[in-house]
């Protein structure tokens, strides 16, 4: 088990929170919430050692695309990059009440 | 030859396995011992099958892809769980997730569900490699090709909690896979994987 943290600037306040996804093979659980510091603090942790990299540029795309304000916590279970991005853009959905 | 995500083929040796880089050497420990690949969730490419090689560590999975010629056999995870080889095993009765599988049997059964197992159980039922562990789930996937009602995926994944180990199941639409918790808690979108890749779907029957 691995644990790491990704800080990103942020400015738009989160509405919600939200929490999305799975304990599975392949898949993960999102907690989104509402943070009042212009930053996004997202807290991994993964079975999969060794991809902190990849975590980092997953995060990075989907935060610069999507500006909020959030704490996240994610517990992975070996999701994909694909499966990942889906999962932060339905928690988004999700806390903006969709 | 038709082929769905989870099959399990068997083949002669690693020199069978197409792959855009050389093969770690635990690849073709793994498939001395068992000679079978899984079926991945992508599209067949030229007659070649998107499958993984399992090794003996859990992070320990290669991508590559096998050419249809080079299947000797296909067992899919439905024959596993018509032929019940569980009932016929001493680990069967010993090892947790296989202890399992006759929840999951009864539960399907009551439900008229086609379903069969995933995983390390498929695997270890299909190639006799014992490779569940006291702290292996058991993964099975559920053949729902009709609409399946939320009330009824609830009652199902209220069976499947009473089971001796966690039970993570897919429900196989035409469409893709999704998991049964994440329907059970009827919330919409949710997480569908396709041959394409995951999408997030209003209706996972609906295509």
């Amino acid at each position: 088990m691995e644990t790491f943290t990704f800080e990103f600037p942020a400015t738009k306040r989160l509405q919600g929170r939200a929490h999305v996804g799975v304990v599975g093979s392949g898949d993960l659980e999102i907690l989104l919430e509402p943070s009042t510091e212009p930053r996004t603090r997202v807290v991994i942790r993964t079975g999969c050692t060794g991809f902190q990299e990849k975590w980092r540029l997953v995060l990075e795309r989907f935060l610069t695309a999507n500006d909020v304000a959030a704490d996240i916590q994610v517990n992975d279970f070996g999701a994909t990059p694909g499966v990942v991005t889906l999962r932060l853009a339905q928690a988004l959905e999700v806390s903006q009440g969709r | 030859m038709e082929v769905r995500a989870h099959d399990l083929l068997q083949f002669r040796d690693a020199e069978d396995l197409i792959a855009p880089r050389p093969l770690p050497e635990w690849v073709g420990e793994a498939v001395m011992f068992a000679p079978f690949a899984v079926v991945r969730r992508a599209p067949v490419e030229h007659g070649n099958i998107p499958v993984g090689i399992r090794g003996p560590a859990r992070n320990q999975r290669f991508a590559a892809f096998l050419p249809q010629s080079a299947v000797m056999r296909q067992i899919t995870p439905v024959q596993l769980a018509r032929q019940r080889g569980w009932r016929q095993t001493l680990r069967g009765k010993q090892v947790k997730a296989l202890r399992a599988l006759d929840f999951v049997d009864e539960s399907c059964r009551t439900h008229q569900l086609l379903w069969g197992p995933a995983g390390s159980v498929g695997f270890e039922l299909a190639s006799g490699l014992p490779v569940v562990s006291a702290e292996s789930d058991l993964d099975v996937v559920i053949r729902v090709p009709y609409f399946l009602p939320v009330g009824r995926a609830r009652q199902i994944a209220d069976d499947f909690s009473r089971a001796p180990v966690r039970i993570d199941a897919q429900i196989e639409t035409p469409r893709g896979a999704i998991s049964l918790l994440e329907y059970a808690r009827g919330d919409m979108p949710i997480l569908l994987r396709t041959l394409a890749g995951p999408v997030l779907a209003d209706n996972p029957w609906e295509c």
